[in-house]
C-alpha cells in the first residue's frame, strides 16, 4: 500500500462516505448511514495500517499525513454524533470535509519522506500525533456544528441541548488536546531535557488550549448563543494557526522544531 | 532566585492562599469564581497571543523589545502574570478540594494539577541548570556552558568513548542549478536501485559507491573506506523531451573530499544531500567524584541518569556528519521536574474524566 494506490482507495471511501451522507439525510433509520460512512472508514484505516507497514514508521510525520489521520477521526467523529444525536446534518457537512482533505493529498501531495529523524523515534509519537489529530477532527466538528447553528438561528432558535452538544464536544475535544499536550510535553523531556521550551509550536498549542478553556469557562455565563458560536470560530482559527498555519508565520520562521 | 529560597517561597505562596481561603472565605470569592477565571484566562490568552505573533529574538528594539516582549519566555511581567493565574487557580483548586464532589473530578484534577505545573514552572525556573558539553573522541570534559555560553562545572566527568551514526540511505534529488534550493521528489539509492524519474529526468545510475572518495587531481570517485567517506554516484540523466544526455558522478558533501554536483541544463542541476542520521550514539564513561568510573551509551530519546543530572544526546558535529569525533551532550539538573511530572500526570487523568464525562451535563439536564 503506497501513495499510488491512494487515488483509488481515496475514491472508493469519498464514495462511501458521500453516499452514507446522503442516506442520512434520507432515511429515517440511523443504522444504514452509520454503516455504510463506518465502511469508508474502515477502508481508509485499512489504507493507513497499508502505508504504515510499507513505510517501515508511522505515517505521521509530514502534513500529507497528518491529513489522512484528520480524514479519519473526522469521518469517525461525524459518524459518533450521528449515532449518537441523531443530527442529519453532520454526516454531510463531515463527509464534505473528510473528502476535501482526502482531495488536498490526491491534488496536492506533499513529499512522503521515508526517513524518520531520531528525535521522532519515540513510544511517545504515535499517541502524541494521533490524540492532537482526534482533538483537531472534534474542534473541526464543533465549529461545523457552531456555523450551522448560527445560520440556522435566523429560522429556528437554538434549543439548549443543541448547546449541550457543543459543550460536550469542546470538553472532549479539550480532553484530546490535554492528553496530546502532556504526551508532547513527557516526550520533550525524554528528548531535549526540557518539558516546555516555547517552542512557537508549542506556544500556539497553548494558545488553543486557553482559548478552548476560555470558551468552556466563559460558557455558563452567555446569554448570547452568537457570542459563543463566534468564540468558537475564532478558537478554531487560533487551532488552525496551531497546526499549519505556523509553518508560514513570520515570527516563527526558522525558530521552531516542529516543521514539516 | 535558587533553592532553598525557590521553595521558601513557593511553600509560603501556597500557605498565604491557603489561609486566605480559610479565612476570608466567599470574602475573597471575587479573586477565583467564574468571572475572574475568564477574566484571567482572556489575560493569559491576550500574552500568548503576543508570544505567538511577536518574533522571539530577544532584540530590544521597537516597542515589543521595549516591553520585554522579544523575550516573552524571560519577560517579568509575563512570568507575574502567570503567576497571579498560578495563584487563581489555585484557590480554585483549593476550593475544589474543600468541597469535592467525585462527578466533577475532572475539573478539580485539571485545577489542581495546573496550579502544580504553573508553580513548579515559576518558582523552580531559578533552580534548573542545563549545560552544554562538546566532548571529543577519547577526551573527558569536567565542565559545560550555560545558555549565555560561561563554562561551569559539573559534578562528575563526562568522556566519550565513541561517537558513530547510522544513516539512511542517500537520495538524489534535483536542485536549482543558481539558487542550489532543491526541488521536491527524490529517488532513494540502494545496491539495487538502477533507474528512476526526477521532473523530466530519466536517471540511470551506472555505479554506486557507498563509501567513495577522490583523490586531489581527480573528479571522479572510487570506493573508500577512509575517514570522510561519503556515498557517489556514477549518473546518466536523460531529458524525456528534448533527450538531452548527460552522465557524471554526484556525490554527497564531505568534509574532506568536498561534494559533486552533475549540471543538466542552465536551470536544473542533479544533486546527492548528505543522506539523514537515522540514529546516533555516544559511548560514555562517567567519572563520578568518589573514582567510580561507569559506562554508558546515550541515544536520542535515551538520557542516562546521573545521580540527580540527566545526559542527553543533543547534536554532534555537522560539519563531519557520520565522522563526527566530537558529540554534543546537554547535562540537565531539573530537581522541580518531579513536582510537574506529578502535575501532568494529573492533567493526564483529568483529561481523560473530562473526555470520558464530556457528555455529563446533558444527561443531567435530561
Amino acid at each position: 500500500m503506497n501513495w499510488n494506490t491512494f487515488t483509488w482507495i481515496a475514491i472508493a471511501t469519498s464514495l462511501l462516505w458521500i453516499v452514507g451522507a446522503v442516506v442520512s439525510t434520507r432515511s429515517r433509520r440511523r443504522g444504514p448511514a452509520v454503516a455504510i460512512s463506518l465502511a469508508g472508514s474502515l477502508l481508509f484505516l485499512t489504507f493507513i495500517i497499508g502505508l504504515w507497514m510499507t513505510l517501515g514508521r508511522p505515517p505521521m510525520r509530514t502534513m500529507g499525513e497528518t491529513r489522512l489521520w484528520y480524514s479519519l477521526f473526522l469521518s469517525l467523529t461525524g459518524i459518533f454524533i450521528y449515532a449518537r444525536w441523531g443530527y442529519k446534518w453532520i454526516l454531510p457537512f463531515g463527509a464534505m470535509m473528510a473528502v476535501m482533505f482526502v482531495c488536498i493529498n490526491v491534488f496536492k501531495p506533499e513529499i512522503h519522506d521515508r526517513a524518520m529523524m531520531p528525535a521522532l523515534q519515540s513510544i511517545w509519537f504515535v499517541p502524541h500525533v494521533t490524540v492532537y489529530m482526534f482533538a483537531y477532527a472534534l474542534m473541526g466538528a464543533v465549529t461545523l456544528f457552531a456555523i450551522y447553528l448560527w445560520i440556522r438561528s435566523s429560522r429556528k432558535e437554538v434549543q439548549p441541548e443543541e448547546m449541550q452538544v457543543c459543550d460536550a464536544l469542546v470538553r472532549m475535544g479539550w480532553g484530546f488536546l490535554t492528553l496530546g499536550m502532556v504526551m508532547g510535553a513527557l516526550w520533550a523531556k525524554q528528548a531535549w531535557g526540557d518539558y516546555w521550551a516555547w517552542d512557537p509550536k508549542e506556544t500556539w498549542a497553548a494558545i488553543t488550549w486557553v482559548g478552548y478553556l476560555l470558551y468552556m469557562h466563559l460558557r455558563p455565563r452567555l446569554k448570547d448563543n452568537r457570542k459563543a458560536f463566534g468564540l468558537l470560530i475564532f478558537c478554531f482559527i487560533l487551532l488552525q494557526m496551531c497546526w499549519w498555519g505556523v509553518n508560514y508565520l513570520p515570527a516563527a520562521q526558522d525558530l521552531s522544531i516542529h516543521t514539516y | 532566585m535558587t533553592y532553598p529560597w525557590s521553595l521558601i517561597l513557593c511553600l509560603l505562596f501556597v500557605y498565604l492562599l491557603i489561609v486566605i481561603y480559610l479565612f476570608a472565605g466567599k470574602r475573597v470569592s471575587f479573586l477565583y469564581d467564574g468571572k475572574a477565571s475568564t477574566v484571567a484566562l482572556a489575560i493569559v490568552l491576550v500574552f500568548l497571543l503576543i508570544f505567538g505573533l511577536v518574533r522571539q529574538d530577544g532584540r530590544p528594539d521597537g516597542l515589543w523589545g521595549a516591553l520585554g516582549f522579544t523575550d516573552m519566555a524571560g519577560s517579568p511581567v509575563f512570568a507575574a502574570v502567570l503567576l497571579c493565574f498560578a495563584g487563581m487557580t489555585l484557590l480554585r483548586a483549593i476550593e475544589n478540594i474543600h468541597h469535592f464532589s467525585l462527578r466533577r473530578f475532572p475539573m478539580a484534577f485539571s485545577h489542581i494539577a495546573l496550579s502544580v505545573i504553573l508553580l513548579a514552572g515559576v518558582f523552580g525556573k531559578g533552580d534548573k541548570q542545563y549545560l552544554t558539553a562538546t566532548v571529543q573522541e577519547g577526551e573527558r570534559v569536567g565542565m559545560a556552558a550555560d545558555e549565555t555560553g560561561k563554562q561551569r562545572p559539573l559534578p562528575f566527568q563526562l568522556g566519550l568513548k565513541d561517537f558513530s551514526m547510522e544513516e539512511y540511505s542517500p537520495r538524489l534529488m534535483l536542485a536549482n542549478a543558481s539558487t542550489g534550493a532543491r526541488i521536491p521528489g527524490y529517488l532513494t539509492l540502494t545496491e539495487d536501485f538502477t533507474s528512476g524519474t526526477l521532473g523530466d529526468w530519466e536517471i540511470t545510475v551506472e555505479e554506486f559507491l557507498p563509501m567513495a572518495g577522490r583523490l586531489a587531481d581527480s573528479l571522479d570517485y572510487q570506493p573508500m573506506q577512509h575517514v570522510g567517506a561519503e556515498p557517489a554516484a556514477l549518473v546518466s540523466a536523460v531529458h524525456r523531451t528534448t533527450g538531452k544526455r548527460v552522465k557524471g558522478w554526484v556525490g554527497a558533501d564531505s568534509f574532506l573530499f568536498g561534494k559533486a554536483v552533475l549540471p543538466l541544463d542552465g536551470e536544473q542541476a542533479l544533486v546527492m544531500p548528505r543522506p539523514m542520521a537515522k540514529s546516533y550514539l555516544s559511548e560514555v564513561e562517567i567519572v563520578l567524584p568518589n573514582g567510580k568510573v561507569r559506562s554508558a551509551d546515550i541515544t536520542v530519546n535515551h538520557p542516562l541518569s546521573v545521580g540527580s543530572w540527566k545526559i542527553y544526546q543533543s547534536a554532534y558535529d555537522m560539519s563531519k556528519g557520520r565522522w563526527s569525533t566530537v558529540s554534543i551532550l546537554d547535562c540537565v539538573r531539573d530537581p522541580w521536574y518531579g513536582v510537574v511530572q506529578v502535575g501532568l500526570w494529573m492533567l493526564m487523568l483529568a483529561a481523560l474524566g473530562m473526555i470520558m464525562f464530556a457528555g455529563g451535563i446533558k444527561k443531567k439536564a435530561e
